[in-house]
């Protein structure tokens, strides 16, 4: 008993690790389905303290029409598609792909990335946004509700999962001696490549300082 | 007799009390002058009292008196601190070098601590006898495997998961099976309870994080719980039933008070007024199902838990109808009136149950 009970605690850690990595191998295999070259504006520096060392640094985007009062891409035919129920009274969150773009430079004041589309089948979403320096499909969380104003309906409001992307030691020196992000970013100090798997999942394979 | 022979330290440490207490009391009757031993009985039975208690505390090393009682609460209490700070150190310690290590060395950092601890959990177990050491690391081990998993995804910035929570429960619930230590089978619970709530939000459509916005997935995780030891009735030692029972009761309860808080937060397809109603009723009962069944079987930590949760709806219940149009006086004066008839009530069934 007592053996079995050590073997499964040790053996499913083991497994997970396995798993995990393979995993992260495998979105990585190949060449990068999108790379996004992305600024301080997009990925901003948190406050730092000397107890640690690692980075991670946050991710700034912003969703198409954000401006326009009232308009949102994630309405009701959107969220149908979605598979959420249009007629559901309660709030529910699915699992999404969701499509990032990269506006040109100085288009926008603030982050360029922005959320233009969602599905679920990453093919459909890459089929339909085939510029991979300027479109990433990335993994988020939609949150349709009901809401009253300014018209009746269901809505819904995207996050993106992870928030925040981890800074992998050899692009460290890049940052070091840098303050925190100021805002608004008018003259960003780094510029990042950002690359994206098979899996939809990103990692940092490019860093430098810009001034 | 052989049935009489302990099976457990838990099992010793009651038929020690037994003894002590018998002592007492028949020192206490020699006192009194209704019973007095003879000198030959007197001493036979110290004989066997004390070659019994030196059995049980050679075996399992149990306390054999009050002063070494308090003292083992105390090692016990010192031992989880010390598993806490070391915890914190480690975490402090790594958070201040991780940049200077590789991203392999990173990786093998991460993968290597959990089962190194676990090594060490096993060289302390077979030179201890108490486990306070064992316990120490532990905590230890169980905090590396969750920093494992969680710094792991951080690293290569993975979307969460809940299996997450399936492998912290394994890995909780197999180093408290190997070494019978109660606060990580309790921590292997709660990411069992948090695996099952999630997955079965996941398996209804909905992004499996969102269990707090359908709270039924968490009564549901609860009961399977409260039902674990029966259906492991033979794999379950005798002191790990009430974690399974007090975690299972508090992961019902609090999944009642919440919807019967918020209606919104439920899967039945009723109004959001007639779910919180519902659910107020189903709390007073279960709480007061639960004090019945935990007097009855003899289980005071869900009388406690029972009683604790029958106020906390009551007096939600009371707040909500009668806080904003009756005078504040009034209102503490009817709660202090439910709670003295509560007391009464309580005492008129204690009596009876004597």
């Amino acid at each position: 008993m007592k053996r079995a009970a050590l073997a499964g605690a040790a053996g499913i850690l083991i497994l997970a690790d396995a798993l995990l990595l393979l995993g992260v191998a495998g979105n990585r295999r190949g060449e990068p389905q999108a790379t996004l070259e992305l600024s301080e504006k997009e990925l901003t520096l948190p406050h730092r303290n000397e107890e640690n060392s690692a980075l991670s640094l946050a991710l700034q985007w912003r969703e198409r029409g954000f401006r326009e009062p009232g308009s949102t891409w994630l309405g009701p035919e959107k969220l149908q598609e979605l598979g959420f129920n249009p007629q559901a009274v309660r709030p529910v969150s699915k699992s999404v792909l969701a499509v990032m773009e990269l506006e040109a430079e100085g288009a926008e004041e603030g982050s360029r990335l922005k959320a233009v589309d969602a599905g679920l089948d990453r093919a459909a979403l890459r089929s339909r946004y085939p510029d991979r320096g300027r479109y990433a499909i990335m993994h988020g969380v939609v949150r349709a509700f009901r809401n009253a104003r300014p018209e009746p309906g269901i809505r819904g409001w995207l996050t993106i999962t992870p928030s925040r992307v981890y800074v992998p030691p050899e692009y460290l020196a890049v940052f070091r001696g840098l303050p925190a992000t100021n805002y608004p970013v008018t003259r960003p100090r780094y510029q990042v490549s950002l690359c994206f798997g098979r899996r939809s999942v990103a990692w940092i394979c490019g860093a430098r300082r810009l001034h | 007799m052989a049935s009489d022979r302990p099976v457990s330290k838990q099992d010793a440490q009651r038929r020690a009390d037994r003894i002590r207490i018998v002592r007492e009391e028949l020192e206490r009757l020699r006192e009194e002058g209704v019973l007095e031993l003879r000198p030959e009985q007197q001493e036979q039975l110290d004989l066997h009292l004390d070659a019994t208690l030196y059995a049980l505390s050679e075996q399992f090393d149990i306390d054999t008196s009050e002063s070494q009682k308090r003292i083992s609460w105390g090692m016990r209490i010192a031992s989880t601190i010390a598993g806490l700070a070391l915890c914190a150190a480690l975490v402090l310690f790594f958070n201040r070098i991780w940049g200077a290590l590789p991203m392999s060395v990173q990786v093998g950092v991460l993968a290597a601590a959990p089962l190194a601890a676990l090594a060490g959990m096993e060289f302390s177990a077979r030179r201890e006898r108490t486990f306070y050491y064992t316990a120490l690391l532990g905590i230890v081990a169980f905090a590396c495997a969750v920093t494992n998993l969680s710094v792991l995804g951080a690293m290569f910035n993975l979307p969460g998961s809940p299996w997450a929570f399936l492998v912290w429960a394994v890995f909780g619930l197999g180093l408290a099976y190997a070494y019978r230590l109660q606060l990580l089978l309790a921590a292997g619970l709660v990411c069992l309870i948090v695996f099952v709530a999630t997955t079965l939000t996941r398996l209804s459509g909905l992004y499996w994080a969102a269990a707090d916005s359908r709270v039924e997935t968490l009564l549901a995780s609860g009961v399977l719980v409260l039902l674990a030891p029966s259906a492991l009735e033979r794999r379950t030692p005798d002191e790990f039933s009430w974690v399974y029972r007090m975690l299972g009761l508090l992961a019902v309860f609090v999944a009642i008070l919440a919807l019967s808080l918020n209606g919104a937060l439920t899967y039945l397809p009723f109004g959001q007024r007639g779910v919180e109603i519902g659910y107020q009723i189903a709390g007073l009962g279960a709480a007061a199902v639960t004090m019945w069944r935990g007097v009855v079987r003899r289980m005071p930590g869900a009388v406690n838990l029972g009683a604790a949760f029958f106020a906390l709806y009551l007096y939600i219940r009371l707040f909500e109808w009668w806080w904003d149009w009756m005078p504040k006086y009034l209102f503490f004066f009817i709660i202090g009136l439910i709670s003295l008839s509560l007391l009464y009530s309580f005492q008129r069934f204690r009596k009876r149950i004597r």
